[in-house]
């Protein structure tokens, strides 16, 4: 009797061990996409400081509003409205004691950068300057996303006719960009990439 | 008689169990050579006066122009902290022919200037073609390892394209790894600082794309 049940029990094992084998194939694909942002504006810093009377340089003393006075003047010959400018904050004087302002210039029209280089005034000086890029959307990350997957899918497919098989049912996604790109850093270069990645793991038949 | 049909049922399942294919994991790896777009040289100046930068760049233009080769050149503005102005200038050529005939000549001016190399976008399915060849090295591994193990491949089980996280992974030393990941981010740093220059060779990028493959291997 014992020995029936014993020959019984460990058959029972035995297909039981054999049929927790996974028998699944699967191919896992990492899907990219690309997309190239173009900057809306492009923000220039600059400083505006009263003048000092200067016989060598041959510069007379004017007041910070007169030299901001000037700046406009120039600006507005180059086609850039004083709307465009943010004031920023008063610096302190320097070892001399001259009395500085920081300003914000916003250019929405990027054929004008040039002009604004241009200009060459006693008492303005340009800090930096840099494009500004819009938040990306999530409507953007979301085609992101389905240009990744769908990338992931054609690469897969390619894969398998290789080996004689064919690309079944979704099994895994791992989203490794999911938030990756709502900011784009101010930058030198008018435009900015943002790439976004999902590995996706197929059934292999 | 019960006992000769366990003899035999433990000897079937030992039999059964012995079949079993082994996977194989091999890592396929395929290398490719990405070329620039263009080809060039950024170079800064440092000036107080917009007038000495825009001279600058109408004598680089003029110069450019006398080479007689295609060229684009580029000017950026950028600033120091103190508020000078710093002009940087890119030029750039479409052939390393152009190239080579612009290094000799800004090397004979004694023009100090950095290479820049500008490429195309990664085309993600041109990728295609370099996994189905990665694929197929991995083929060509497992079948001389199969070979010398006296097996024979079956079937492939399962194909990973993700293989970053396993580049110079050592199951027994786990923390090497990130002192090797470490190092490679020392050296990639050293190597910045210490490069003399690019030249034409260095413009052509080697690269290398790998995917990971699990292949069933049963007795020949």
């Amino acid at each position: 009797m014992k020995t029936p049940l014993f020959a019984f029990l460990l058959l029972l094992t035995g297909i039981s061990a054999l049929h927790g084998q996974s028998d699944d194939r699967f191919i896992r694909i990492v899907g990219n996409a690309s997309k190239t942002f173009t900057a809306f504006r492009y923000k220039a810093d600059f400083t505006v400081s009263e003048l000092k009377e200067n016989e060598q340089r041959k510069i007379k003393a004017a007041s910070i509003h007169e030299v901001y006075a000037r700046l406009i003047d120039s600006l507005a010959a180059r086609g850039i409205p004083e709307e465009s400018i943010t004031y920023l904050e008063g610096l302190p004087g320097n070892a001399t004691g001259v009395k500085q302002n920081k300003y914000s210039l916003a250019l929405f029209d990027f054929n004008k950068i040039p002009a604004l280089h241009q200009i060459s005034l006693d008492g303005f000086r340009l800090q930096s300057g840099l494009y500004s890029f819009s938040p990306v959307t999530k409507e953007e990350q979301q085609e992101l996303a389905k240009q990744a997957i769908a990338d992931a899918q054609r690469k897969a497919e390619a894969l398998a006719v290789t080996i004689g098989k064919t690309v079944g049912k979704i099994l895994n996604i791992e989203d490794n960009s999911t938030g990756c790109c709502g900011d784009i850093k101010d930058d030198n270069e008018q435009t900015a990439s943002v790439t976004y990645h999902i590995n996706i793991t197929f059934r292999l038949k | 008689m019960k006992r000769l049909t366990l003899i035999l049922l433990i000897s079937l399942e030992c039999q059964v169990i012995m079949a079993q294919p082994i996977t194989l994991r091999v890592l396929g790896i395929t290398e490719y050579t990405s070329h620039p777009l263009k080809y060039g040289y950024e170079l800064r100046y440092n000036k107080n006066k917009q007038a000495d930068i825009d001279l600058v760049f109408s004598e680089l233009s003029y110069f450019l122009d006398s080479l007689e080769i295609r060229h684009e050149i580029v000017r950026i503005p950028v600033h120091n902290s103190d508020g000078a102005n710093k002009a940087l200038i890119q030029i750039h050529t479409f052939s390393v022919l152009d190239y080579t005939t612009l290094t000799n000549r800004t090397a004979n001016i004694g023009m100090l200037a950095t290479p820049k190399f500008t490429y195309a976008p990664t085309d993600f399915e041109a990728q295609d073609a370099l996994a189905i060849a990665a694929l197929q090295d991995a083929r060509k591994q497992a079948e001389r390892i199969a070979l010398v193990m006296g097996k024979k491949i079956r079937d492939v089980r399962y194909i990973d394209d993700e293989v970053d996280r396993f580049w110079f992974y050592l199951k027994d030393l786990p923390s090497l790894r990130c002192r090797l990941d470490r190092a490679n981010a020392w050296l990639d740093v050293l190597e910045t600082i210490f490069a003399t220059g690019e030249n034409e060779e260095d413009a052509e990028r080697q690269s290398k794309y790998a995917i990971w493959v699990g292949f069933e291997l049963v007795n020949n």
